[in-house]
């Protein structure tokens, strides 16, 4: 039986069961594993204490590096939150959702298409999942108690972190503390921070100096962090879309000296903590009450943060700061302890097909750009391997309807590779030996080969979307 | 100077600066219900805050909850009283493009008991909640969300009790779980942080008043005193004191968000806030 777009909203619909995976034929309801899948928001993929970042200290999310299995190179499928969420729970790109930029004023309303499941929705059809949500969702309404294919027990306030974030994580708590069913459960955290830094962000550029002389009480600090290795950047190699998106940035229009970053930092790091706090109530739970031993954890964040790297905060560009993300797995027996996989590159799309399998069944259809995992996490031989991964960008282009400045970021495994439309400046790093993306080679001859190479891959993965009939004009699709 | 005046005008009441002589020309002091010390201090109290936050800018503040406080027999002399509150939060609300709340309202619930013995903390019950108030069965609990957690603190353990489930950690001798005059400060970081009470077992130098890090001492200014507490895991965050160490306010300075008594603003508590104000729940 072919799975297709028919059958699986007919499937939907009716609840019925797709053939299960070879893999999982002897899974019954009360054997598949549970899914605890936690997703933060807007956090920088090196922000974690267990990754050696001395700013900050997230013995949590340690905790689940410590004994699971971690992807060095994880791109997110938008480097903004609305698209790359329906990425995440559909496993289908921005392109193919519909949900193209950053608002609900598009036209699919920033709502995913009928004919496209989220995980919840396909784990409940497929293998009657019990499909727990709490937190931020944004499709599009950030909180909300209406998510398709799930129960939603907490929604969390008005994109804060703080104060909401407690009151998500202690939901999942107590859900965990509770539950007695027979059936496995999928539960999506979603928590906001440290997504706060936005605001932040905004409250002390307005007021600066004032504030920033106020506050953080300097001498009471021991420390700032340092900047990064590659605050300083050269302009002239890099696309005017960047310098556009850096130059509307609070830093840059409130005049930053170097210690104004450096408190940002600061003030970014303990918003970290303060989520990695909530995450350890809910690990702690877990493990109390010995869920975790058949529980699949999951842990990501819809995008990065700029983290002053080339002088940017924030997100919606495709430097590394913005587009890569942290992404854990953690199952204990199942899943190799401590480990980096430092080879495989993923995707947030990635994650719809790596659930499905761990549940033992099938991915819905027409998943072209997402690769299940679980042959790599399981060490499964000859495990395949991604040739590339791609994050889309269309956020600057609210002021654009027509979606012109639309860009994309391919990763292969040496280099990377930037353009936007409507910019004659292309980018091309080398990522082995230039990480923080400071020289662009694309103006290089001695690599104009390897930049050709990394046009036609970009071309060939985008003759394999399907893309969605509410896109705007988009000069990768024909 | 009514708060009130500042209230619904662009700048709100988070406007630069909220520091002890603005608090006390705008009667924060006289709006504190909270008795002083000394003898009338064995009287029963309570006071009700309003919690504020801006979003993205000071000039979109939003009431987004309320913290309520009642000592039932005041504070003895000789340190052992009871502190009963409740935290009261919006849940499931966005802000419009004027400010405004809107959505499916819940309410995040939070309730918490702390005995002291001999100024030493000595018990605490804690109860969450998430309580809708849209659909069907408004100020109705979500049924999975109800937990219960209570902790007995000995000379020598910890005893955490979470549903079914027991831990006892070793508590290190020698070492008294300290209070700040009144422990009202240790209260509010209860409720900021509702399982403050479980770190307590987890924290470095078992001082009940550090949250991951370190508690900054006070300084004092138009006859209020502060503590900032900076450290890893909080923005600073500034609790103030009149010279009897009540509460007066608190301010998460570089964030935005605030505690003010209920009694400075004539905004009222949204209607499901007040239902839960009203509403008592049992452990």
């Amino acid at each position: 039986m072919n799975i297709t777009r028919r059958n699986v909203l007919q499937g939907i619909a009716a609840g019925s069961a797709l053939p299960t995976l070879p893999h999982a034929a002897n899974l019954n309801t009360k054997s598949r594993p549970n899914i605890l899948f936690i997703m933060v928001d807007q956090l920088h993929h090196k922000a974690i204490s267990a990754l050696g970042n001395s700013n900050v200290n997230t013995p949590n999310i340690d905790r689940l590096i410590r004994s699971g299995t971690s992807f060095e190179t994880c791109q997110c499928a938008a480097p903004v939150c609305i698209p790359c969420r329906g990425s995440l729970l559909s496993g289908r790109m921005p392109s193919e959702t519909g949900i193209w930029i950053n608002t609900a004023h598009q036209k699919s309303q920033g709502k995913l298409p009928r004919d496209i499941p989220n995980i919840g929705q396909w784990l409940q059809a497929q293998a009657n999942y019990e499909t727990i949500y709490a937190g931020k969702y944004h499709l599009p309404h950030a909180h909300t108690y209406s998510i398709p294919g799930f129960e939603v027990i907490a929604s969390g306030l008005e994109h804060r972190g703080d104060p909401g974030d407690s009151g998500v994580a202690r939901a999942c708590e107590a859900w965990l503390y509770n539950h007695q069913s027979d059936r496995p459960f999928m539960m999506v955290c979603s928590l906001v921070n440290p997504h706060d830094v936005c605001h932040w962000l905004s409250i002390n550029t307005d007021h600066s100096p004032d504030h920033l002389e106020r506050y953080p009480l300097l001498e009471d600090i021991a420390e700032l962090p340092e900047l990064p290795p590659n605050f300083s950047v050269d302009k002239s190699g890099e696309s005017n879309r960047h310098h556009e998106i850096r130059t509307k940035q609070q830093p840059t229009s409130g005049g930053w000296q170097q210690n104004d970053w450096r408190y940002y930092l600061w003030a970014y790091y303990r918003q970290v903590e303060m989520v990695d706090a909530e995450i350890g109530h809910i690990l702690d739970a877990l493990e109390t009450t010995g869920l975790d031993k058949n529980t699949l954890v999951v842990f990501t964040s819809d995008h990065g943060e700029g983290c002053g790297e080339h002088q940017m905060v924030r997100k919606g560009f495709l430097y590394d700061s913005a587009i890569r993300v942290p992404l854990v797995f953690s199952f204990p027996g199942k899943i190799a302890e401590g480990k980096t996989n430092k080879d495989g590159l993923t995707g947030s799309l990635d994650l719809m097909p790596t659930f499905c399998e761990f549940a033992g069944v099938p991915s819905p259809p027409e998943l072209n750009h997402a690769q299940s995992l679980y042959p790599m996490l399981t060490g499964q031989p000859g495990a395949r391997l991604r040739d590339c991964v791609v994050t889309e960008n269309n956020d600057p282009a609210r002021d654009k309807p027509d979606a012109t400045a639309a860009g994309r970021a391919l990763r292969t495994k040496k280099y990377k590779y930037i353009t936007y439309f409507d910019q004659t400046v292309e980018q091309l790093f080398d990522m082995e030996n230039d990480p923080g993306e400071t020289i662009n080679l694309a103006g290089k001859s001695q690599y104009s080969s390897i930049l050709q190479e990394h046009r036609n891959k970009l071309k060939d993965w985008a003759s394999a979307l399907i893309p969605s009939s509410l896109l705007p004009p988009n000069p990768w699709i024909a | 100077m009514k708060l009130i005046d500042r209230e619904l005008k662009p700048k709100g009441i988070l406007r630069k600066p909220l520091d002890p002589d603005y608090l006390k020309l705008i009667g924060a002091l006289d709006a504190n219900s909270i008795p002083a010390s000394g003898p009338t201090a064995r009287q029963p109290w309570t006071e009700t805050f309003h919690l504020l936050c801006c979003r993205g800018s000071w000039n979109q503040n939003f009431f987004t909850g309320a913290l309520h406080l009642h000592a039932p027999n005041g504070v003895r002399p000789d340190g052992n009283w009871t502190l009963k509150g409740k935290k009261l939060l919006h849940d499931g609300l966005n802000t419009n493009t004027n400010g405004t709340l809107t959505g499916q309202a819940a309410i995040d619930r939070f309730d918490f008991e702390v005995t002291y013995l001999n100024g030493e903390l000595s018990t605490w019950k804690t109860r969450q909640a998430i309580v809708r108030h849209h659909g069907d069965h408004p100020g109705q609990e979500i049924n999975q969300t109800v937990l219960v957690k209570t902790g007995t603190l000995s000379s020598t353990s910890l005893t955490l009790q979470i549903n079914t489930h027991k831990k006892v950690f070793s508590r290190p001798t020698g070492i008294p779980v300290r209070t700040l005059p009144d422990c009202l400060i240790e209260c509010q970081l209860r409720s900021l942080k509702p399982d403050f009470s479980e770190n307590i077992c987890l924290l470095e130098e078992f001082s009940v008043l550090k949250l991951n890090g370190r508690l900054y001492s006070e300084k004092s200014a138009a006859g209020m005193s502060t503590v900032v507490l900076q450290s890893r895991g909080t923005l600073p965050f500034e609790f103030w004191l009149d010279e009897n160490q009540r509460l007066i306010a608190a301010l998460q300075g570089s964030f935005g968000t605030a505690w003010i008594p209920s009694a400075l603003t004539r905004h009222t508590h949204s209607k499901y806030i007040q239902t839960e104000l009203e509403r008592e729940v049992t452990f």
